[in-house]
């Protein structure tokens, strides 16, 4: 029997929808993109993916309920899906073992997700909020969490904010910087994106197989996957080196990473990023934000360049 | 330093608080973790640090209610408090300046976001 992994918490955000927005080209100055329409409404996503990886380039995000009627009647082309919430487990240590163990469990029991992308600490599924006391169960069941752990989650409370904001200085962040802080932008060059695209049947062998690779000291980098159609499932995967797990596809890309106080909790600030990169004309390859954390994997060279741009609107200490 | 010293940070942004831990744990202090204010005043009974790093915007209790708590618990008003705000002008000045008008009980403070160096020295002049 497999020992349950250490994990410090849970993290809960319920009641989103997930809009997702299809064939879209960034570097398009012609038509505007969910995350710029987002900026513009100066409405928060609580998680962002973006990916033109594969055949069909998509950009998906999770808004809050009351946010739905601002953008529907504007964009009628776009996808809209039922109840989301999204889920963070922390921290993952970029643990190969971890990421597996959790594949391998999420397999077994058939739970299916929309989303998952990790940033610096942790694993973020979005998934049908239905499903969301299933995911949790299966976290607590085997995953050995702290006592004191309770699964937080940050519920809008119109009358209590109003009532600490006047009470306390600072409870809710919702300040726009002209530069905005940043605690660094970190660049994590050469790295090996692996592409993997498989039915949902075998996610549990995929688990298995990365978890319990012979080399231990193989950490990942970053991770973004998701549902391609209700049985497949896509995968992209930052390590040092390529794996011992066949991929679709090895090639070599550029990771930039940074996060900062309350982004979260703030809007504008990926649309910023990304109009940064658009303008000096770099392609992003995939660009995935959660709690604080936004990560951007650029094609191989390119992430000198994209994080000059980005210290124009960014501070970096 | 002969005995390890335990440092508390307490932040709801999972991916500030390894940051913190990687780089108080490569100066050789034990470190513990929590998310939210509740899960801190458990740690704080249960561990009694020597240091906080306390967030102020947090999930069920607030960074400005637990160093209420703290300081005001006899037991407790003794570890050292350093909070992490985002709006540092709302902290005019802490009870560790002496100065009039002080807004909070805490003994320190760095505004966010934090340079981890400088979060550094702050936690080595305290725990001399």
């Amino acid at each position: 029997m497999m020992e349950p992994v250490k994990i410090n918490g849970i993290r809960l955000n319920k009641n989103y929808i997930q809009v997702i927005q299809k064939d879209i080209d960034m570097l398009d100055q012609s038509s505007m993109s969910l995350y710029q329409i987002m900026e513009s409404n100066r409405i928060n996503m609580v998680f962002m993916t973006l990916n033109t990886m594969g055949s069909k380039s998509f950009v998906s995000g999770t808004i809050g309920l009351k946010n739905f009627g601002q953008t529907i009647h504007r964009n009628e082309s776009w996808e809209y899906d039922r109840r989301v919430c999204t889920l963070s487990i922390f921290p993952h240590h970029h643990s190969l073992q971890l990421l597996g163990f959790l594949l391998l469990h999420l397999g077994g029991l058939r739970l299916s997700f929309r989303h998952m992308v990790s940033s610096n600490a942790m694993l973020t599924f979005v998934v049908d909020q239905e499903n969301c006391d299933a995911f949790t169960d299966m976290f607590s069941a085997n995953f050995d969490l702290p006592q004191s752990h309770f699964p937080f989650e940050q519920k809008e409370n119109d009358e209590l904010t109003q009532f600490l904001k006047k009470k306390y200085p600072e409870t809710r962040a919702s300040y726009v910087e002209k530069k905005i802080k940043t605690y660094g932008i970190t660049l994590v060059p050469d790295l090996n994106l692996g592409s993997y695209r498989f039915s949902f049947d075998h996610l549990s062998l995929f688990g298995q197989k990365i978890g319990y690779m012979e080399d231990k000291k193989i950490r990942f980098y970053h991770i973004s996957m998701h549902m391609a159609s209700p049985e497949q499932i896509s995968v992209y995967l930052l390590t040092q080196k390529s794996l011992s797990v066949a991929a679709c596809n090895n090639c070599s890309a550029d990771l930039l990473h940074f996060h900062g106080p309350h982004f979260g909790d703030r809007h504008s600030i990926v649309s910023r990023a990304l109009s940064c990169l658009a303008k000096e004309s770099i392609r992003v390859l995939l660009a995935d934000c959660t709690g604080a954390s936004i990560s951007i994997v650029l094609p191989q060279g390119k992430g000198k360049a994209a994080k000059l741009s980005l210290i124009d609107v960014f501070d970096s200490p | 330093m002969s005995e390890k010293q335990l440092i508390l940070i307490v932040d709801d942004d999972p991916d500030l608080v390894e940051a913190v831990s990687m780089k108080l744990e490569s100066l050789e202090y034990k470190v513990a973790k929590a998310y939210d204010g509740e899960e801190a005043m458990e740690k704080i009974k249960d561990e009694k640090p020597a240091l906080i790093i306390l967030d102020v915007m947090m999930p069920r209790k607030n960074g400005w209610e637990v160093c209420d708590d703290i300081k005001n618990n006899d037991e407790l008003k003794d570890i050292i408090i350093i909070l992490l705000t985002a709006v540092a002008d709302s902290v005019k000045t802490t009870s560790y300046t002496h100065h009039d008008g002080k807004t909070t009980l805490a003994d320190d403070y760095i505004p966010k976001p934090i340079d981890l160096d400088k979060l550094m020295e702050i936690v080595q002049d305290h725990c001399q």
